[in-house]
């Protein structure tokens, strides 16, 4: 309320009693009498000891963005009578309430409480409920008072993944655990890597008889690929103006998914990863394994925003946590200058795959269908053929990924372009 | 809320009747003004509940109010003009409540509607009751004594508004 009732009544109790008196009519000071009688009344009316404590409940505290949470605030009343109180939760941005209300209107007896449930559904983030308002007046809500009282409570809302098969990863370098991911060196395995001279302790059926027979004097064993588990390092374009957002639905959504079901399988298949965010702030996760880093680089992924920080992919960054050898996966809507620095970590025998959401496709589901819509979708997907045409060239893969498609299908079509391409040899250790 | 929308067009056609009846036996020409200024009051405390305007709806007191005060200066029948200002008092009472309720969003408690309307009640009985004793006691009091009873009351309302703000945020 921009104008205080309280003021208001006064200024006009205070005018009819002025003029009543200056004029010496009875009829107006008569008339200021209601308004003095309902002041007073507000005043007795007034809680005189306000103490009050609030606490929040929150069903979940971890879920996946499109998830809906239950909040519970109770508020009791440790105090004098009140008679209007007014709760209203402060929502941060991003909860969508579904069920419930948010804010309440009641009154309050000594020792009672107000409980108040509602539902929200929440996108990607890290939520704080902080302090919570209490609006306290009287019968007449003459007089309010505000109090802020503690109720916390956090909410971490997890980008939503899905589990990707063979994803095509080759880095030069591998571990020396077992994995997924084919290690450019022959021992124990089960696809067919090369032959060599027979050693003494290869078993039999390792020897390669048909080579045997042309070559009398030589025995060859047969090498088989070894699976090894691999450092990933995870690079995620979080810069603002690479991003195209309609509403509340916006590309960098599908780059975190994509970000988070990447991270999910490649740590599923025994890797190590690592996550370099760039954009607001340089947002790393150090490279790690298993399920808690999972946790981790999905808790980086929930807090992570949009900004303008950055200009360029940071590098020198991309070299100090992964080392040269290993496979980079950068997730990027791409731009000329973001090419240029792939090619330069391509060129420092990274092993580069990127995963690009398609601005074009995801702005054409937004556009008014006709054919200017058509049109410029061919234009843009011809501008953005070019742009990606020196990467496919310098060898490294490209998904072009039309975020309406789901990324495993994507990923699945990629699989098999890659098969014909990728080189199974290299310099391994 | 339509039982606070029916109390509030009933207080509204209060006020205005009031002073309709005020002007009585014939609406004199004297009476226009203040009729036209209650109108013009009664129409912006709807206008404020419908458009959710809270400036709108205390001008609307304000000119209810100045409305019935003209008229009583006008010599109208004070107390029928002290009956139109208490139901121009109801009025604002009911459309601020109303505002609130919009503002808060959520279905008004009974319990609260009840007790508000109750003691809202009680306050109006006892200032008309107040104000139809006002205007017909006489009391002959000097310089002295009228000066100190008019300080007394300036001053106890001072404190008991300096109390009130001293808990109001908005001031």
């Amino acid at each position: 309320m921009i104008l205080s009732r309280l003021v208001l009544l006064a200024v006009l109790f205070y005018a009819l009693l002025l003029v009543g008196l200056g004029s010496l009519r009875s009829e107006l000071l008569a008339l200021a009498l209601p308004l003095g009688v309902y002041w007073l009344a507000s005043l007795w009316l007034a809680p005189h000891r306000l103490k009050l404590s609030a606490r929040r409940t929150l069903d979940v505290t971890h879920l996946t963005a499109g998830g809906t949470v239950e909040v519970q605030l109770e508020l009791e009343n440790q105090g004098s009578a009140i008679d209007a109180l007014w709760l209203r939760d402060a929502l941060p941005p991003g909860l969508e309430v579904t069920a419930g209300q948010p804010g309440r209107l009641a009154t309050l007896r000594p020792g009672e409480t107000l409980s108040l449930v509602y539902s929200a559904r929440v996108a990607r983030g890290v939520y704080a409920y902080d302090n919570v308002d209490v609006h306290v007046s009287d019968d007449f809500g003459l007089a309010t008072s505000v109090l802020r009282l503690p109720a916390e409570g956090a909410i971490s809302v997890l980008p939503q993944a899905v589990r990707l098969r063979g994803i095509p990863l080759r880095p030069y370098y591998t571990l020396g655990y077992h994995g997924a991911i084919p290690a450019r060196r022959g021992g124990a395995g089960v696809a067919f890597y090369g032959v060599r001279d027979y050693q003494p302790g290869d078993a039999l059926r390792q020897v390669n008889w048909r080579l045997g027979a042309r070559h009398p004097d030589v025995l060859y064993s047969n090498e088989f690929q070894v699976d090894a588990a691999a450092d990933v390092g995870l690079l995620l374009d979080a810069r603002r103006d690479r991003y195209l957002s309609f509403g509340s639905d916006s590309l960098f959504e599908a780059a975190v998914q994509a970000a988070a079901s990447l991270a999910l399988s490649i740590l599923g298949e025994g890797n190590r990863v690592g996550l370099l965010a760039f954009g607001h702030i340089l947002s790393w996760t150090l490279p790690g394994y298993g399920k808690l880093q999972a946790e981790r680089i999905f808790q980086a992924l929930a807090s992570l925003h949009l900004g303008n920080m950055q200009n360029e992919i940071p590098e020198p960054l991309v070299t100090h946590f992964f080392r040269p050898g290993s496979q980079v996966v950068a997730i990027s809507p791409l731009t000329r200058w973001d090419v240029m620095s792939l090619l330069r970590l391509h060129a420092r025998r990274y092993n580069v795959l990127v995963v690009s959401p398609d601005p074009a496709s995801f702005e054409y589901q937004h556009l008014a269908p006709g054919t200017p819509r058509e049109l410029a979708l061919r234009i843009a997907r011809l501008e953005r053929q070019q742009l990606i045409r020196p990467l496919r060239r310098a060898g490294i893969l490209t998904l072009d990924w039309d975020v309406a498609q789901p990324l495993d299908q994507a990923v699945s079509v990629l699989q098999r372009n890659a098969g014909a391409t990728l080189p199974l040899r290299g310099g391994g250790s | 809320m339509k039982s606070l929308y029916r109390l509030l067009a009933l207080s509204l056609s209060a006020a205005l009747g009031f002073l309709v009846a005020a002007s009585l036996p014939f609406v004199a020409a004297t009476s226009l003004p203040s009729l036209f200024l209650a109108a013009i009051g009664a129409s912006l405390l709807v206008i404020a509940l419908w458009k959710q305007l809270d400036l709108l709806a205390a001008l609307g007191f304000v000119l209810l109010t100045a409305a019935a005060g003209l008229a009583a200066w006008r010599g109208s029948q004070p107390l029928l003009c002290l009956s139109s200002g208490c139901a121009s008092l109801a009025a604002w009472d009911l459309v601020s409540f109303g505002l609130l309720l919009r503002l808060t969003a959520t279905p008004p408690d009974s319990r609260l509607f009840k007790r508000r309307l109750l003691r809202l009640g009680i306050v109006l009985l006892c200032g008309w009751g107040f104000g139809a004793l006002a205007l017909q006691l006489k009391l002959h009091l000097g310089f002295g004594a009228l000066l100190l009873l008019a300080f007394l009351v300036v001053l106890s309302l001072s404190l008991s508004m300096m109390y009130l703000r001293r808990r109001d945020v908005r001031g």
